[in-house]
């Protein structure tokens, strides 16, 4: 066992970190919200999705960032190389691409004048183009948005001169996860959900185990390691500069449920992919501003999970869950995984009630703070490095 | 019966072939329509076979699967999105969840 049962160890580790109250008004107020548009979402790199939903030439997504009130278009050029662009036709500023993803058939259209523009944004074809005057169809390729990958993961950035690269954005995060096995899992299975709660509500939420052994007592209770058979303990927190990670242990005390023990027993594979980069049984890490990454040990090789929480109001978000495993070999391996995600999304749905039960509690503005413990560290951090953020003009 | 959807060895669970779903949104969907008596039973009668049917399976690769094996594995799985139903929330439904219909899976 690694985790030591110890009192505020977190904050003798960051010292730096507060332990005063954190206030409820940045979860609450419009006015902050609007900010949070400009400061922190058209600001800060943002994951949109990973490669592998995009694997060959021409393959696309579309993803829409209402918090900026920005359609992305995130194509895979014939070069092989991602890009990422408004989903705007240059001409007289139409949409251009209607479906949320699919394959492009040689040319972009837009559905107004027919303009037509590669995979890699170039504009290719004006109709009529001689009845216009000295057009330079170079200059009306498509709006290009800063887009970097790190390990698939693909992000984008909509400063137009973005302060420091992706690279050196993730900082540690990047080291202590660099070159692992990420690509050799596939998304599975996604889960999105509108809440009618403030993006940083189910986010926090999500940021800690504290509440484990009572919110989900139902559920996944008993299934991490616990402090006198009581309370969740972490084993080990890392803060960085934007981001953070927390860990934990499994619970050899778990009962497992006749199903689950079953599957476990009969969960196999011959390839067996692992994390070698693993802090604990399952490392929590915050990227900031909106995504957690999730990774996790089980039977027969590790898997992981992604959060995205996407405002879309001060008092609504869209939380999108995606789970990538290996891809399963055999029955026993894939009705094992899928006990496991169905195991996780009644959690998670417990999770998305109560996120909308504390939105409306803030909202009545009976506390004007928060109070938090040692075990609720990282959500202090997330705070801190917002109103930093927030207070660059 | 030649119209059989099982493999052979698992004919006795025809009277469940309702169960054999290809996607979650439709397992989800038998397992709210269908009383929780019902669920009992199916629980009872797959679960007793659970092993049988993965050591069976597994003699395929997953991903070349023949149809009546597909069936068979499609109502393991209908297995596995009820059998926390019935072995830990013992209720069709669970407390203070989100409304099932707002938690839309895509796979």
């Amino acid at each position: 066992m690694q985790t030591r049962m110890i009192d505020k160890q977190w904050s003798e580790k960051y010292p730096g970190v507060g332990k005063g109250p954190v206030a409820t008004e940045p979860c609450i107020s419009p006015e902050y919200f609007e900010r949070e548009r400009e400061l922190i979402f058209r600001r800060h790199w943002l994951n949109v999705g990973r490669v592998d939903e995009i694997p060959t030439a021409g393959k696309y997504f579309v993803r829409e960032l209402e918090v900026c009130k920005v359609s992305v278009l995130v194509v895979r050029g014939n070069d092989d190389q991602v890009r990422a662009f408004h989903n705007v036709c240059p001409h007289r500023g139409n949409t251009l691409v209607l479906n949320e993803r699919g394959t492009c058939p040689g040319r972009f259209g837009c559905g107004f004048h027919s303009w037509a523009f590669t995979p890699e944004g170039k504009l290719a074809f004006v109709p009529d183009e001689e009845n216009f005057f000295d057009l330079d169809k170079s200059q009306y390729g498509l709006s290009a948005i800063n887009c970097e990958v790190w390990e698939g993961f693909i992000f984008i950035n909509l400063a137009p001169m973005p302060k420091q690269s992706l690279r050196e954005f993730l900082g540690g995060v990047a080291t202590q996860l660099d070159n692992s096995p990420f690509s050799e899992m596939k998304l599975l299975k996604t889960y999105k959900v509108e809440e009618n709660a403030n993006w940083k509500t189910g986010l926090d939420a999500q940021n800690e185990l504290y509440h484990l052994p009572f919110q989900h007592r139902y559920t996944i209770g008993d299934s991490f390691l616990l402090k006198d058979g009581k309370y969740c303990r972490f084993s080990n927190v890392n803060l960085y500069n934007y981001h953070s990670v927390w860990s934990c242990e499994y619970n050899p005390a778990h009962k497992p449920l006749p199903t689950e023990a079953l599957l476990n027993r009969m969960d196999s594979a011959l390839t067996n992919i692992r994390f070698d980069k693993r802090i604990s049984d399952f490392d929590w890490y915050l990227i900031f501003p909106n995504m957690a990454l999730l990774l996790f040990t089980g039977p027969s090789g590790d898997f992981f999970m992604t959060y995205n929480f996407w405002p879309l109001s001060v008092d609504r978000c869209l939380w999108e869950m995606r789970y990538h495993f290996p891809p399963a070999e055999n029955v026993g391996q894939r009705l094992a995984q899928e006990w496991t995600i169905g195991q996780l999304r009644d959690t998670l749905m417990e999770d998305a009630f109560q996120h909308e039960k504390i939105q409306k509690g803030l909202a009545s503005r009976a506390c004007s703070h928060m109070v938090m413990q040692d075990e609720e560290i990282t959500i202090r951090h997330f705070h801190e490095v917002l109103e930093c953020e927030m207070a660059k003009v | 019966m030649s119209t059989s959807q099982l493999p052979e060895a698992f004919r006795d669970l025809e009277p469940y072939i309702a169960w054999s779903l290809s996607s979650e949104r439709e397992r989800i969907a038998k397992r709210i329509a269908t009383p929780m008596d019902e669920v009992i039973e199916f629980h009872g009668k797959i679960s007793a076979r659970l092993e049988a049917i993965i050591i069976y399976l597994n003699q395929y690769p997953y991903s070349q699967m023949p149809e009546d094996g597909q069936r068979l594995c499609d109502m393991a799985l209908s297995l596995v999105e009820i059998s926390n139903l019935v072995e830990m929330y013992k209720n069709p439904a669970v407390l203070n969840m989100i409304e099932p219909e707002r938690f839309v899976p895509y796979e």
